[in-house]
């Protein structure tokens, strides 16, 4: 096992062509940029273009980078610069019908314990899935329709449903969904 | 006809336990850590980084119509690039005058025609871009940016 590196290393190393190093980045640090993101009050599409910009000033502004404190700050003004941008461009001033998955009601905290070991398994699962199957049901799980489904991942809007249904079946294989279904039978 | 029609319930409680757990752990879209993953490898390491020091949509104080003209300065060392898109057209500058231009997308890259005083033309391109040039027998390259 390589030790752990790291921010200063890690970023060093993808600047130099280390695409492991950079992957490792966007594992650690995706959850900050998006949480950034979409918390600003943009479509959904436009929170997706602003995530993507993101991680491009990344790579290419690396040198004035140096610890993960920084790194977490940094993240949050270029999302913020990205995203009134992307306001002031449609003139828009009220946030829009914004999709932030991370605002709902919060359950009392025994509910809130077992959903959240519950929702560890389930993404655990999930991420077994291959590429199309977790896109497929990524977007089924926030409501997307079949047409928004079919446009995303290039298929028929015919196909979607019986796809959806397949992925479904395999994410049930999984050991870790059997637990999930078997513990809330 | 379908298998969902099979067990609809089953796939309703699945699909909301994953909905759920989407929620609780702020998962990003799996396209967009695959972008990310794959970001990589749009580093260029040819030529100066020209970062925006100007961008007249986050600039300024109040908010403005959509249909004005938006202008991008971008700057390293002595070079400056300004890009003004209206609508469909940007037009730009580079100062001192370059030798070269081009337009890089994610997928391909183009020249274009450079007067010289350092003024071109193009369309404004789909998704991300950035201007490349050639000034002095120095590249510069500029942060990528989105017009549309």
């Amino acid at each position: 096992m390589a030790p752990e590196r790291s921010t200063e290393e890690l970023l060093e190393a993808a600047v130099g062509g280390d695409a492991v190093a950079w992957q490792q980045l966007v594992e650690q640090f995706q959850p900050a940029v998006w949480g950034a993101t979409s918390r600003l009050g943009l479509r959904q599409t436009e929170a997706e273009e602003v995530f993507q910009t993101v991680w491009l000033r990344l790579i290419e502004r690396h040198e004035t980078i140096r610890d993960p404190a920084r790194l977490a700050g940094w993240i949050k003004t270029v999302a913020r610069n990205e995203g009134l941008a992307i306001l002031r461009r449609s003139a828009r001033t009220e946030p829009s019908d914004v999709i932030d998955l991370a605002t709902n009601a919060v359950d009392g905290p025994e509910v809130h314990l077992i959903r959240r070991a519950r929702s560890e398994l389930v993404m655990a699962g999930f991420r077994q899935l291959s590429e199309r199957c977790q896109d497929v049901l990524y977007m089924s799980a926030n409501k997307k329709s079949y047409v928004e489904i079919a446009e995303k991942v290039g298929l028929n809007p015919n196909s979607v449903s019986s796809i959806k249904a397949r992925c479904l079946e395999t994410l049930r294989s999984f050991s870790e969904i059997k637990q999930v279904m078997e513990t809330a039978e | 006809m379908s298998d969902a029609d099979d067990a609809p319930q089953a796939d309703d409680e699945l699909l909301a336990f994953l909905g759920e757990a989407i929620e609780d752990t702020d998962a990003v879209p799996p396209w967009l850590t695959r972008f990310a993953n794959e970001s990589h490898r749009l580093l260029s390491l040819e030529g100066e980084l020209a970062a925006i020091v100007s961008d007249s949509l986050v600039d300024a104080g109040e908010m403005r119509s959509g249909a004005g003209v938006r202008t991008i300065e971008f700057a390293v060392d002595g070079t400056t690039v300004r890009l003004e898109v209206d609508g469909a057209e940007i037009r730009g500058t580079v100062s001192p005058a370059p030798s070269e231009v081009h337009l890089v997308s994610e997928t391909d890259t183009h020249s274009i025609q450079v007067n010289q005083r350092g003024f071109f033309q193009f369309d404004t391109p789909a998704g991300l871009f950035r201007i490349v040039a050639v000034v002095d027998g120095s590249v510069i390259r500029t942060d990528w940016v989105r017009f549309s």
